[in-house]
């Protein structure tokens, strides 16, 4: 359980010192043989990034290594789950567009409505009448975002959302959209001047220019950790639920602690959901926000 | 395991980006642009319908309004035209009977004038017979007794008396 103080430190240097410990831990005790059931190293391993597709009771995939100009870029399990997400999305959505005329069927409604959805409550309220030009990219983040979060509910999935890497990746995407959209708007020079609020006195700019660019940075930022903390968090409760059996040791746990798991899986479904929708709905808001300064 | 929860791995935020990326790009090209498209030539095309019966509407509400207004003023016209036909008709009918009037006094007048012309003229016929006859029986008394004295004067008399007589008439 250090892990979790650890984490809740937010030390990264901490962090990963109790991982490698529990991981030492399990490799004392043997894990699959050994009598001594580590929690601490199950769930890690079902959350962390690894370079293998296991699918008990069938066996595993392993995954290729390689390395391009000194950069891990190996295919790992969310790499993989992110493909699959994406390829579904792409599937369903190139299928709805070929079938989309103008009565669309069961599945094209589907689309539309996500379609909708975003362009009428996301991007035109909260962008404007530029909105419109932002669809395209909101939409495939918020289909992206859910399609990962629901892939880790499914069996064998992975919630690559719940990853700090690829939630960093999505977030550095909505900086990138937040910055082009008021340099589109204003100009490179006129966007960063609408970094410091107008008619504030010069010899404030030393005080206002650092803390408006912390500002900045701090919109993704804050979009990168609420999303990977929410799904992190969710498959944590549900791994140590399960875990709690495995440590009572005890069948009287089993019907508590799967019904738990069924009541946080239902939750978690509405999470993938709500996180989805909440990151798109702040992207549009940011961008909003850098095409009307103040 | 050598990995963190909390921290990033450079590899992995570089698949995601190029996952992302391309994956924006394909629906944007494959799926987003034909269907929003499509959504707003739909929108379109409802937006241009309701105008378009909106625009009927007024159309036939004005055909409407120009219909009653017209119905309006022909009325007002067709009772304008049977006030002043019967003005005209009341004015003609006065006029008629004002020279009918007109007439008929003037023929009375005529009348009138006529009668007293006669009337003069039989005076005038009646004097001229009346001393004829009075002339008459003056000569049968002048005959049967001219030479008695006393009914001379009485002729003379008489005939004193005339001038006077003439003059009373």
């Amino acid at each position: 359980m250090s892990f979790f103080l650890a984490l809740l430190q937010k030390n990264p240097e901490a962090a990963r010192a109790a991982a490698e410990g529990a991981a030492a831990a399990t490799q004392t005790a043997g894990h699959p043989a050994g009598d001594k059931f580590d929690a601490g190293h199950m769930i890690l391993e079902h959350i962390l990034d690894s370079n293998t597709l296991e699918f008990p009771p069938f066996g595993e995939v392993h995954l290729p290594h390689f390395h391009l100009f000194g950069l891990d870029l190996s295919i790992t399990r969310h790499v993989v789950m992110m493909w699959a997400a994406s390829l579904i999305i792409v599937s369903l959505a190139v299928l709805a567009a070929r079938i989309h005329r103008l009565a669309p069927g069961k599945l094209g409604h589907l689309v539309e409505m996500a379609v909708l959805f975003i362009r009428d409550e996301l991007a035109i309220p909260n962008i404007g009448h530029q909105g419109a030009r932002y669809v395209p990219y909101l939409l495939s983040t918020f289909l992206f975002i859910l399609f990962c979060n629901l892939l880790g509910l499914v069996p064998y999935g992975a919630a690559a959302t719940g990853n700090i890497s690829v939630t960093l990746g999505l977030a550095l995407i909505a900086f990138v959209m937040m910055q082009t959209a008021g340099i589109r708007e204003y100009g490179l020079m006129a966007h960063l001047k609408h970094l410091v609020p107008a008619g504030v006195p010069s010899w404030m700019m030393i005080i206002m220019v650092p803390v408006e660019i912390i500002g900045m940075v701090a919109k993704p930022f804050a979009l990168c950790i609420r999303l990977f903390a929410n799904m992190m968090g969710g498959h944590v409760v549900i791994l140590s639920l399960l875990g709690l059996i495995f440590i009572m040791g005890s069948w009287f746990v089993v019907p508590v602690s799967v019904g738990f798991v069924l009541f946080i899986n239902f939750l978690e479904l509405l999470v993938a959901f709500i996180q989805a929708y909440i990151f798109t709905m702040l992207t549009s808001l940011f961008i909003g926000m850098s095409i009307h300064p103040h | 395991m050598g990995q963190n929860l909390v921290q990033p791995n450079l590899g992995l935020i570089v698949w995601t980006l190029v996952t992302f990326v391309l994956l924006a790009f394909i629906l944007r090209k494959f799926a987003w642009g034909p269907i929003l498209g499509m959504i707003e030539e739909r929108e379109k095309t409802i937006r241009e319908a309701l105008e378009e019966s909106k625009r009927a509407r007024e159309a036939a509400d004005e055909a409407l309004a120009k219909q009653k207004e017209m119905m309006t003023r022909a009325r007002a016209e067709a009772a304008r035209i049977v006030t002043e036909g019967q003005k005209e008709v009341e004015k003609i009918r006065s006029e008629i009977l004002e020279k009918a009037r007109g007439e008929a006094s003037a023929v009375l007048e005529q009348g009138r004038k006529q009668i007293e012309f006669e009337t003069k003229q039989a005076i005038a016929q009646l004097k001229g017979t009346v001393v004829d006859v009075a002339l008459a029986a003056a000569s049968k008394l002048i005959h049967a007794s001219l030479d008695d004295a006393k009914h001379r004067q009485l002729v003379e008399e008489y005939l004193e008396e005339l001038p006077t007589l003439q003059k009373s008439h």
